[in-house]
């Protein structure tokens, strides 16, 4: 705001700033320290904060308590899978609202911005039922159009407005250099909006990779779940082994963060992207 | 775009329903048809196996409605909807003011907020489960370790309490989302205004209610409707960390449509509950389509 910040100023903005951080970090200090305990130290009364023993080990034996491999690669495959569908519907959709003039456009408008405030849950009880029909529960590909169909009006929105920046002029170059339109949207387009598709490849794959609830529902085969429902068999009915539900915690967020690290901007772009333009 | 000739319109009419038939097919399969199959099944029979026996009849809903639980779960939904949004709105503004200045832990404390933001909803459910438990959690053993409280305090041991620690996980995981559509807006705002303001002689709060609120006003409005929608979509805390215990009495519109669908198998009682949440969505996404298409057009 202003160009120097006056010193009570300052000394506010430090105490949010660190007050903020403390507890945002707190939850994955917990998961940490709790996934590196032991089950005496877990289930001892008062808790311990500091571990006594860093029982690194809890991070190899839970390979052998469930198919953790699997659970990789499923979450993979979906959240792959999802983004590839997601992008490749949502490119020409978006190019089509943004350069495309046709009837019923504010109508077909008006429709996505209505299926993005569908969540899945409300939905739950018609999904259940529609992919039964289809025999696509318990089926990863299922799985995969359905996280593709409710991010569809996100990455199209995201996509037409970024489309929409880029000049005409470019476009009709490669239309008179000879290219018809589908090649001048990959020729040119494409590239040119690379920014704006990596944000919505990003929060494409963050919203694949975190998916729970369908898959909750839809998946009861023991080695088609992912790495977040697998993570359910370490609750039982009287305890919960509280040290693997937390390795298999960090095995799932540590590389989401690490990617985070290096696409930082693009992320930010797509939020408020989200946030304000639709 | 060139006005072309009639024949050519018409066919570039059809042209742009084709670059749009993957979305619209993956849309109408995967959205739109559950969505009619919800609405069809509200208004039958539905057999606790799930096969429809009869269409056209209201006893679902009544159902619904005279379970001596749905008016606390409508009340929780609202009370959940209500103050999330307003305590992360209060929050949102504090933070996005203090990250459009420049100091030293501001790109720190941004990187931050993204993590609960890229952090799946389950785990963030799992950890705020665990640092809440009565006897095992380390909340608790920080509290007593530390020396703040002489024994376990049993945060989730009855309803009211249980409901407000929910509140909190649920502002925990909106505040991040909501303080960047904010700092956005804050970012668009011009700084001649406040260096006008300053020769004024204006001060911080002078420039905070005077500038900043009024020109944030319509990023607040977007950020508000869209979170309230996301807040009365949410599931996956208080399904994880409750369940809706002791007695249904923190459960919310969606973890009960949940327990009735898929734990009591009264498909019928939930699609109606489905249909009524619905039209609840649909009322906020009139309201945030009317704002969306007034900036489109300004």
């Amino acid at each position: 705001m202003s160009a120097k910040p006056s010193k009570p100023m300052k000394i506010a903005l430090y105490a949010i700033s660190i007050v903020t951080c403390a507890v945002i970090l707190y939850p994955y200090v917990v998961m940490f320290f709790s996934s590196v305990k032991d089950i005496n130290e877990i289930y001892r009364i008062p808790g311990t904060i500091w571990p006594e023993h860093w029982n690194l080990s809890n991070y190899i034996t839970v390979w052998q308590h469930i198919p953790l491999l699997y659970y990789f690669r499923n979450s993979a495959i979906v959240a792959f899978g999802a983004t590839a569908v997601s992008i490749c519907c949502a490119i020409p959709t978006g190019y089509a609202l943004a350069r495309m003039n046709f009837p019923g456009k504010k109508g077909f408008m008006q429709f996505i911005i209505i299926t993005q405030m569908f969540a899945p849950v409300v939905l739950l009880v018609g999904i259940y039922r529609v992919m039964l029909t289809f025999s696509l529960t318990n089926n990863l590909f299922g799985l995969i159009l359905l996280v593709a169909a409710f991010n569809q009006a996100f990455s199209a929105w995201l996509l037409s407005g970024t489309f929409a920046t880029i000049s005409h002029e470019l476009e009709e170059a490669a239309t008179i250099d000879g290219c018809n339109r589908v090649q001048a949207v990959i020729r040119v387009i494409i590239p040119l909006a690379a920014p704006g598709i990596a944000t919505a490849v990003i929060h494409a794959f963050i919203g694949a990779w975190n998916e729970y609830t369908l898959t909750l529902v839809l998946i009861s085969d023991t080695f088609k779940k992912s790495l977040n429902v697998g993570i359910r068999a370490f609750f039982g009915y009287t305890n919960v082994e509280w040290w693997y539900v937390f390795t298999c915690s960090l095995l799932t967020t540590v590389p989401i963060l690490l990617l985070f690290q290096f696409v930082d901007k693009h992320i930010v772009g797509g939020l408020t992207a989200g946030g304000v333009k639709g | 775009m060139k006005k072309r000739s009639n024949g050519k319109m018409k066919l570039a009419q059809f042209e742009a329903y084709l670059w749009m038939l993957p979305t619209l097919a993956l849309i109408s399969i995967f959205v739109l048809f559950p969505v009619l199959e919800s609405v069809y099944m509200s208004f039958s029979k539905v057999s606790k196996a799930g096969f429809i026996k009869s269409f056209g009849t209201l006893e679902n809903y009544q159902y619904v409605f005279k379970q001596p639980v749905f008016p606390r779960v409508i009340l929780n939904t609202v009370v959940w909807t209500v103050v999330i949004v307003l305590i992360s709105l209060v929050i949102s503004i504090m933070l996005a003011v203090v990250l459009n200045e420049r100091f030293a832990l501001r790109r720190f404390t941004r990187t931050m907020l993204l993590f609960p933001w890229a952090t799946s909803g389950f785990i963030t459910a799992c950890v705020w489960k665990y640092a809440l438990d009565y006897q095992y959690g380390s909340l608790n053993a920080l509290l007593v370790r530390t020396g703040i409280v002489q024994k376990n305090i049993n945060f989730l041991g009855n309803a009211d309490s249980a409901f407000a620690w929910l509140i909190f996980v649920g502002v925990f995981v909106t505040v991040p989302f909501m303080t960047f559509t904010l700092l956005s807006g804050l970012q668009s705002i011009s700084i001649d205004y406040y260096e006008a303001a300053t020769i004024d002689g204006a001060n911080f709060w002078d420039k905070l209610f005077k500038i900043t609120l009024p020109l944030l006003r319509p990023a607040i409005n977007v950020t508000v409707v869209l979170n309230v929608i996301y807040c009365f979509n949410s599931f996956v805390f208080v399904h994880t960390i409750t369940g809706g215990a002791p007695a249904h009495r923190t459960d919310t519109i969606m973890t009960y449509l949940y327990w009735m669908a898929f734990s009591k198998n009264n498909y019928g009682p939930a699609s109606a509950i489905s249909v009524i949440g619905f039209i609840v969505l649909l009322f906020f996404s009139v309201i945030y389509m009317n704002i969306q298409m007034k900036e489109e057009t300004t």
